[in-house]
C-alpha cells in the first residue's frame, strides 16, 4: 500500500514521568472496572439463557425480572465496551497527541456514577424496556416498574452522555491541535497531494469520534423530548421519531465501538508483526466512506416500520452494504497482508486481536444478511439478531479489546507471559463463544423469536437451544476466568509500579 | 495536578467501584426483614393475559339474580361482555372491587348499550337471592347494563374457571376464598383482554372496551391525530406519506456533529497560529515547510 507522496511523520509526543504515571494509573482504573464488570455482565447473560432453557424456573426469575436483567446486560455491555475501547484508544493516542487528564477523569467518574444508577434502576427498580428503551414503553411501564426507576434510568443516561461527550470532544480537540481536519481525515492520501504522514489510527479515531458525536447529539434530543413529556410541556412524542433517534444513537455507538477496536488493531498488531500498517489511498477512501454511510445505515433497524418512507428503507440497505464492505475489506485484507509471512509473535494479545478481526468479519456477514430487506422480513426479531451482534461484539471487538488490555497490563507490569495458558484461554473463549452464538444462529434460522423470557411448547426448539448454549457459555466463562487471573495479576503489579 | 488531588480522585474512584459492586449484589429481598410466611397451598396464581389471548370461553348455563336462567352466549351475542368473578360472602376484595368497577363504568359510560357487565359468582353456595342482594347493595339491581348470575352447575363453574385460568383457594381458617380480582373482556365468546388486580382505571377500561369491540388500539398515540410535538411523517390513505418537521430533527445531529468538529479544528488551528501551542505548531510548520520544498 502506497503512502502519501512526500509525506513526513510528525514527531511522537513526549510526556513527562509524572504525566505518564498519572495517565497509566487512570488507565489501570479503567482496566479494574472492566475486569469487575465483564464477568458480572456475562453472568447476567448466563442467567437469561438459563431462564430461557427453563433450568431456572419462572418462579425464581419472573418475566419482569428477566427483562430488567436483559436491559442491564445489554446496556451494560454496550457501555462497558465503549469506555474500554476509549480508554485503550487514549493510551495509544498519547503517542501522537496530548490529551487532558481531567476529561478522562470526568468520563471515568461519570461512568461509575452512571453504572450505579443503571444498576439501581434495573436490578432494584425493575426497569426493563430493553437496552434501546423504545418510546413509549420506557415511560409507560403499566405498573411493572415505578416512575422513580424511569427517572433514575434517564438520569443515568444523561450523566453517561455528558461525560462521554466531554471525553470525545477532548480527543477531537487533541487531534485538532496536531492535525488539520483534512490531514486527520487523510484527504491528501485520496487526492495524492503532498502532506503529513497520518497513521491510520488517527484517521479511524477522527472518523469514529465525529460519527459518535452525531449519535450523542441524537441522544440529547431524545432525552430532551422525554423530559418535555415527563415535565408535562408536551402531550406526547411521535413514536417513529423517537425510534429513529434512539437507533441513530444506538446504531452509531455500537458501530463506533467496533471501529475504535479495529483502530487499536491497526495500531497494535504491527508491533507483533514487526511491520508497519501504513495509511494509503484505499484506506483513506474506505474510512471516509464510513463517515458518510454509517450515519444513514441505521435505517436498517426500522425496516418493519411501515410508516417509514420506502425510499428511506432502501437507503438503509444500500448504506449497510456500502459501509460494511470498504472498511471490512480494507481492514481484513490489511490484517492478512500484515501477518502473511511476517515473523509474528503470537501472544495472547496478538492472537485475540487477529481472531477479533476475523470474528468482526464473520459477525458482519450475519449483519449484512439481516440488513437485506428480503431476509429481514424473515429474520427480524428472531434469534438471528442477537446471533450476529454477539458475534461481532463478543468474538470481534471484545477479543480485540481484551487483547489490547492484556498487552497494556503486560507491558506496565513487566511480568512474562505463559504462552501455553494464553493459548488455552484464547481457545476456550473462542470455542465457547462460537458455540454460544451458533445456538443463536440456529434459533434464528428456526424462526425462534428473541426477547422471550420463556418459550411456548410450540417453539420448544428455543428451549433446548438455550440449554445447549449454557454449555458453551460455561466453556467461555472458564476462558474468561483464566483471562481475569492473567490480566488481573498483571494489573495489580502494574498498579504498584505506577 | 498536586498529589493530594490525585489521592482524592483515586479514593473516589475506588469508592465508586466498590459502590457499583455492592449495589449490584445487594437486593431488597436480601435486606428485607423476615415476614410471616403464608401457606403455599393458599396462594393463588393470577391469570396471564398472554396465555389467554384468543382462547374460546365455554358457553355455560347461568341462573340470573331475577330467578330466570339462560346462557352466557345470550349475553355476548349482541355486544362485548365484561365478566368479573366474585362471591357474595366475601369480606375482602369483592365488594370494594365491584364498587370501583361501578365507578369506572359510570365514567366510561354506555354500559348496556355498547357492552354488558356480567358479574358471576364462583361460590356454589350463592343463590339468585344472594346475588340480588349483592346487586342491590351496589345500587345495580335495576341497571340493565349489569347482569348478576351464578353458574347453572358445578361443571359450568369448572369449565369457566379453567377457560379463564381463574385460580381460587378455600381458606378453612378464615372461611373465605383466596382469589384474584379480575375483569375479562370477551368478544363473541373469545377472550380479548383481562384486568388483574384491585385497580381498573377508566382509561384502561376504555382500551379494553375498544379492543373487545374490534377497534384498533395503538400502544403509542397515532402521529398526527392528537398533536405530537414533532413528527417524521404524516400518513393519509388518499394522499400517502408526507414528510413533517420531525424529519429535520433527524438531520440535525449529523449536521451539528460535523459543524462542531469543523469548529473544533478551526479553533485549534487558530490556537496553533497564535502560538499557544508552540511545540506542536513549530513541528507542524517545519513539516509543512519541508513538504513545500
Amino acid at each position: 500500500m502506497s503512502a502519501s507522496p512526500n509525506s513526513e511523520a510528525l514527531p511522537m509526543v513526549e510526556m513527562s514521568a509524572t504525566e505518564t504515571r498519572s495517565a497509566n494509573r487512570l488507565t489501570l482504573f479503567w482496566v479494574i472496572s472492566l475486569l469487575i464488570l465483564f464477568p458480572f455482565l456475562v453472568l447476567l447473560g448466563l442467567t437469561l439463557r438459563s431462564a430461557q432453557s427453563k433450568l431456572l424456573p419462572a418462579d425464581l426469575l419472573p418475566a419482569e425480572r428477566f427483562y430488567s436483567i436483559l436491559t442491564l446486560h445489554g446496556l451494560g455491555m454496550v457501555g462497558l465496551w465503549f469506555v474500554a475501547v476509549m480508554a485503550g484508544v487514549c493510551v495509544e493516542l498519547r503517542k501522537y497527541i496530548r490529551l487532558r487528564m481531567w476529561a478522562n477523569w470526568t468520563a471515568f467518574l461519570g461512568t461509575l456514577l452512571g453504572v450505579v444508577l443503571l444498576v439501581v434502576a434495573t436490578l432494584i427498580g425493575k426497569y426493563g424496556p430493553g437496552w434501546y428503551f423504545l418510546y413509549p414503553l420506557s415511560i409507560s411501564p403499566k405498573g411493572v416498574w415505578q416512575d422513580w426507576a424511569t427517572y433514575t434510568f434517564l438520569l443515568a443516561i444523561a450523566i453517561l452522555g455528558v461525560s462521554w461527550s466531554v471525553w470525545n470532544i477532548d480527543v477531537l480537540w487533541g487531534i485538532a491541535r496536531r492535525y488539520s481536519l483534512s490531514a486527520a481525515l487523510s484527504w491528501h492520501y485520496i487526492t495524492g497531494r503532498p502532506g503529513l504522514e497520518v497513521p491510520p489510527f488517527i484517521l479511524i479515531v477522527t472518523i469514529s469520534i465525529i460519527a459518535n458525536l452525531t449519535g450523542l447529539i441524537s441522544a440529547v434530543i431524545m432525552l430532551g423530548l422525554y423530559g418535555l413529556e415527563l415535565a408535562g410541556f408536551a402531550d406526547m412524542s411521535d413514536a417513529l421519531l423517537m425510534k429513529n433517534l434512539i437507533f441513530l444513537f444506538g446504531h452509531l455507538i455500537v458501530n463506533i465501538i467496533m471501529y475504535l477496536g479495529v483502530g487499536l488493531v491497526y495500531e497494535l498488531l504491527p508491533e507483533f508483526a514487526g511491520r508497519p500498517w501504513k495509511n494509503s489511498r484505499w484506506v483513506a477512501i474506505a474510512w471516509n466512506l464510513v463517515l458518510v454511510l454509517i450515519i444513514i445505515a441505521y435505517f436498517h433497524h426500522l425496516y418493519m416500520d411501515f410508516a417509514q418512507y420506502k425510499a428511506v428503507q432502501i437507503i438503509g440497505q444500500v448504506a449497510s452494504y456500502g459501509v460494511a464492505i470498504p472498511s471490512a475489506v480494507v481492514s481484513v485484507y490489511g490484517a492478512l497482508a500484515l501477518v502473511w509471512r511476517a515473523r509474528m509473535q503470537w501472544s495472547m494479545a496478538s492472537m485475540m486481536m487477529y481472531l477479533g478481526v476475523m470474528g468482526w468479519c464473520i459477525g458482519g456477514m450475519g449483519a449484512l444478511i439481516d440488513s437485506t430487506i428480503a431476509f429481514n422480513t424473515k429474520f427480524h426479531n428472531t434469534l438471528w439478531v442477537p446471533a450476529h451482534f454477539h458475534t461481532y461484539f463478543l468474538l470481534g471487538v471484545v477479543l480485540m479489546i481484551l487483547g489490547g488490555t492484556f498487552h497494556l497490563c503486560g507491558k506496565l507490569s513487566g511480568l512474562p507471559e505463559n504462552l501455553r495458558r494464553s493459548r488455552w484461554c484464547t481457545a476456550l473463549i473462542c470455542a465457547g463463544g462460537y458455540g454460544f452464538v451458533l445456538m443463536f444462529y440456529l434459533g434464528g434460522a428456526n424462526s425462534i423469536p428473541r426477547r422471550y423470557a420463556q418459550y411456548h411448547e410450540l417453539i420448544s426448539t428455543g428451549t433446548w437451544l438455550a440449554g445447549a448454549a449454557l454449555v458453551f457459555i460455561t466453556v467461555l466463562f472458564v476462558g474468561v476466568l483464566i483471562y481475569l487471573w492473567e490480566t488481573g495479576r498483571r494489573c495489580v503489579v502494574a498498579l504498584k509500579k505506577v | 495536578m498536586c498529589s493530594r488531588v490525585k489521592k482524592g480522585l483515586t479514593s473516589i474512584a475506588l469508592l465508586a467501584i466498590t459502590l457499583t459492586v455492592a449495589t449490584s449484589i445487594l437486593q431488597p429481598s436480601k435486606v428485607a426483614v423476615a415476614q410471616e410466611i403464608p401457606d403455599p397451598n393458599l396462594i393463588f396464581k393470577p391469570p396471564d393475559e398472554s396465555r389467554l389471548l384468543g382462547r374460546k370461553v365455554p358457553d355455560i348455563g347461568l341462573r340470573y339474580a331475577d330467578g330466570s336462567s339462560g346462557r352466557l352466549s345470550d349475553l355476548w351475542a349482541e355486544r362485548p361482555v365484561f365478566v368479573t368473578l366474585v362471591f357474595s360472602r366475601c369480606v375482602g376484595i369483592c365488594s370494594p372491587y365491584l364498587g370501583l368497577l361501578k365507578k369506572t363504568v359510570e365514567q366510561v359510560g354506555s354500559s348496556g348499550d355498547r357492552y354488558q357487565m356480567v358479574v358471576i359468582s364462583f361460590d356454589l353456595r350463592d343463590h339468585p337471592e344472594d346475588l340480588k342482594d349483592l346487586a342491590k347493595h351496589h345500587g345495580l339491581e335495576a341497571d340493565r347494563g349489569w347482569t348478576f348470575a351464578a353458574p347453572a352447575s358445578q361443571q359450568d363453574l369448572t369449565a369457566l374457571c379453567q377457560a379463564l385460568d381463574f385460580d381460587f383457594r378455600w381458606d378453612e381458617a378464615r372461611q373465605q376464598y383466596n382469589h384474584p380480582a379480575i375483569t375479562v373482556a370477551l368478544r363473541s365468546g373469545t377472550f380479548v383482554r383481562i384486568s388483574v388486580g384491585e385497580e381498573i382505571s377508566p382509561r384502561q377500561f376504555a382500551e379494553m372496551l375498544a379492543d373487545a369491540r374490534g377497534e384498533f388500539v395503538p400502544f403509542a398515540p397515532i402521529p398526527g391525530r392528537r398533536g405530537a410535538l414533532f413528527r417524521c411523517f404524516d400518513y393519509d390513505p388518499q394522499r400517502g406519506f408526507t414528510p413533517n418537521w420531525g424529519m429535520l430533527i433527524l438531520v440535525f445531529p449529523a449536521a451539528a456533529a460535523l459543524t462542531l468538529a469543523a469548529g473544533i479544528f478551526m479553533a485549534a488551528r487558530f490556537g496553533r497560529s497564535s502560538g499557544r501551542n508552540s511545540q506542536d505548531a513549530l513541528s507542524l510548520e517545519r513539516s509543512a515547510r519541508k513538504c513545500n520544498e
